[in-house]
């Protein structure tokens, strides 16, 4: 639907596709991803399904190697899965080219990976535009909204500096700033405080759950930290490709 | 309702906004990032000096060879039409010489003559020439040969007189006057007259090479003449070879009244002469007639000139192409490097398309970059060249600086085909950043 023809002749059934992505941000059934090297094969996902309602905040926790990073980028579109449905916001991110995937990415998935998330050449401000330039917006219609963001993670004295100049913590809160700057239907992190000390983890957490009640954007996220995951209204429990728990069914 | 956000197409934005910035970050960098200085100033710096050493050379071998063009030139005409199969006459016609101008507005000369292989006896030696009729009234347009006379009151039109009249005033024919009698007058060349040791006021026979069957069978028409002055062209063919006559005197004694060899045309710009014969021949060829451009009776040495060329912009181009190398080595390690980077762009939705244009365009930003630059150091360099006499070159160039000459469409055609080389070794780089797995590439595994 977000294809820009079908954008336009399908506008009848937009509506449907709304009142349905209010209800589910992310819709997953049967999902699958089979690495193989060789002979052999590896199955990061063995047949995963769950939904999340549009708002909620999810934490997924599991081993390492349990295919959290590989859900996560099959939500976020960046990663194709062998088989398996999959909607967010009532669209099929698969169905379409890399242009329509991309766009797709870019406007409807933040992604806020562990560490280096932010581009070194470019400061704060200009990480946190850098998904609207891609939109297609000019620098100057963003600066405002990107300020804003800044403003909403602590960091409006740091616009003007760059990666470098910037703690860890620092950088990942402009990384979650920059993953919201085009009003995303979902925002996906991936061990977002997994690099940082305990201070600065804490502030992270409480970001998350701050940005969820502002924005009631809904919230992905795969964490090690047993009291940040218990701090979210759901939890997700994933073990060799599968959900072991599922704190919200 | 998301199409309102494309206010540029999607992507066109952020490119331009990276590209700015790899381009310029090198220089603007907080953190010193000297392999990125280095990768960007390096191509430039490699592309800059191909297109400088192009400027300068190829402009400085062009005012060689356009001096050496017009040496050669010397008083050869610009154009000769002749008949088209070669040995054959033009039948003498008025009308052709009004003709001819009408072809081209480079015309501003053209004058009928009459050549002939001749054999010069004097009275020690005999000595084959070329015998040159021309018409004294409209040679000197064509040829200038009045310039290069070695007596200054020799003009051509001395040649319309028999040798030596009572109206003559000249010193040397005053002195003459009585042994000579009346002769028709010929020029020489200078080094023709050293050879047959004869001066200026010699007496001299003109031997037809053709034998005219006469009453007595075959016998040479013979002539005898008056040398009226010497001139030196400074072209040795000229100079050892040619007499000059009036144009009846030589019909005559060829036995070809009412016929010339040809016409000579004069250009006002010589090196032109290629074209322009090409445009009359095809309004002449109609008539049994061909435009003969000067450069034809030069073909070898202006070949060899022309291949010179070619050799030299071949190696320039060679180093133009290795500075085009250096894009494609600086862009794929910069792709190694950023890997990371584009990955994370590719995530927040950068195209796959809009990441190898983003790197194409780096490599045309090089490009440009370095071909303005070239060519500002080699105008420059021009500048100096063509006005700073060098002590080394006092002997050839006297008091200023060496001849140039810049070929603006030459320089134009190279500047854009490094720019076009530049986008094309970006190629490679476009690809590999194409190629670039964001999952991969930002999966900690193995980290
Ligand atoms: N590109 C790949 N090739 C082969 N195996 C992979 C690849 N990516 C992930 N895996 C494997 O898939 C499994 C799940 O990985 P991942 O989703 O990164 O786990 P987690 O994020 O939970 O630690 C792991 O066993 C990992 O080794
Ligand atoms: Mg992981």
């Amino acid at each position: 639907m977000w294809s820009a023809n079908e954008a336009t002749s399908a506008s009848s059934t937009d509506l449907t596709v709304q009142a349905k992505s209010q209800n589910w941000a992310v819709e997953v059934h049967d999902l699958r991803k089979v690495y193989s090297m060789g002979e052999l094969t590896l199955e990061a996902l063995a047949g995963v399904s769950f939904s999340v309602r549009a708002g909620e905040s999810v934490a997924i926790v599991g081993e390492s190697g349990s295919g959290k990073s590989t859900l996560l980028h099959i939500v976020g579109a960046l990663d194709s899965p062998t088989a398996g449905q999959i909607r967010v916001g009532g669209l099929d991110p698969f169905r379409g080219t890399d242009r329509q995937v991309s766009f797709f990415r870019n406007k409807h998935i933040g992604f806020v990976f562990q560490n280096n998330n932010l581009l070194p050449e470019f400061s704060a401000l200009e990480n946190v535009a850098m998904p609207g330039l891609i939109l297609g917006q000019r620098f100057e219609d963003m600066r405002q909204r990107a300020l804003l963001l800044l403003e909403r993670v602590g960091l409006s004295k740091r616009a003007d500096h760059y990666p470098g100049q910037l703690s860890g913590g620092e950088q990942q809160r402009v990384a979650i700033a920059r993953a919201l700057i085009n009003q995303p239907v979902l925002l996906l992190a991936d061990e977002p405080s997994g690099n940082l000390d305990s201070r600065n983890a804490a502030n992270i957490h409480s970001l998350f759950a701050e940005l969820n009640r502002d924005f009631q954007t809904t919230v992905l996220v795969v964490t090690h930290n047993q009291d940040f995951a218990n701090s979210l209204p759901r939890r997700i429990e994933m073990r060799d490709g599968r959900i072991t728990a599922d704190s919200g069914t | 309702m998301e199409n309102e956000l494309h206010r540029l197409r999607p992507g066109s934005a952020a490119i331009f906004f990276l590209l700015k910035r790899y381009l310029l970050s090198s220089w603007m960098a907080r953190r010193r990032r000297l392999q990125s200085t280095f990768g960007v100033a390096l191509p430039i710096v490699g592309i800059a000096v191909g297109v400088c050493a192009f400027t300068v050379v190829l402009s400085v071998m062009g005012g060689f060879v356009h001096g050496l063009k017009k040496r050669l030139l010397g008083v050869e005409p610009h154009i000769e039409i002749v008949v088209k199969d070669g040995f054959g006459r033009v039948p003498a016609s008025a009308a052709l010489l009004e003709k001819i101008p009408t072809f081209s507005r480079e015309i501003i000369a053209v004058a009928p003559f009459m050549k002939s292989d001749v054999i010069l006896q004097s009275s020690r030696k005999p000595i084959t020439a070329v015998l040159w009729g021309v018409d004294p009234d409209r040679a000197d347009a064509v040829m200038q040969f009045s310039g290069y006379m070695s007596s200054a009151q020799s003009q051509l039109s001395e040649l319309s007189k028999d040798s030596f009249s009572d109206s003559d005033d000249n010193e040397l024919g005053k002195a003459n006057q009585a042994r000579l009698g009346k002769f028709p007058t010929l020029f020489a060349g200078d080094k023709l007259l050293e050879v047959l040791d004869a001066e200026v006021g010699d007496r001299l026979t003109l031997i037809s090479t053709q034998p005219d069957e006469g009453l007595g069978g075959f016998a040479p028409t013979q002539q005898p003449a008056v040398v009226g002055g010497s001139f030196q062209t400074g072209s040795l063919t000229h100079d050892s070879k040619v007499v000059l006559a009036r144009l009846e005197l030589v019909q005559k004694f060829m036995n070809a009244e009412g016929e010339w060899s040809g016409v000579q045309v004069a250009l006002k710009e010589p090196l032109d002469a290629e074209q322009i014969a090409a445009e009359m021949n095809k309004q002449l060829a109609s008539e049994g007639l061909r435009a003969k451009p000067w450069t034809e009776s030069n073909k070898a040495l202006l070949k060899a000139l022309r291949l010179e060329r070619w050799g030299m912009s071949f190696v320039l181009y060679m180093i133009i192409l290795v500075g085009c190398f250096s894009i494609t080595i600086t862009l794929v390690l910069a792709v190694r490097r950023k890997a990371r980077e584009m990955a994370i762009l590719r995530s927040l939705g950068l195209r796959r398309a809009d990441l190898g244009l983003l790197y194409l365009c780096k490599g045309g930003s090089i490009g440009t970059i370095g071909v303005l630059l070239g060519l500002l150091c080699g105008l420059f360099l021009l500048q100096l060249i063509s006005h700073v006499p060098l002590s080394i070159l006092q002997d050839a160039y006297p008091g200023r600086g060496l001849p140039v000459l810049v070929s603006w469409k030459e320089l134009l055609g190279v500047s854009l085909g490094s720019v076009v080389l530049s986008i094309v070794a970006a190629v490679w780089p476009a690809i590999e950043v194409m190629r670039i797995d964001p999952v991969e590439t930002l999966s900690d595994r193995g980290v």
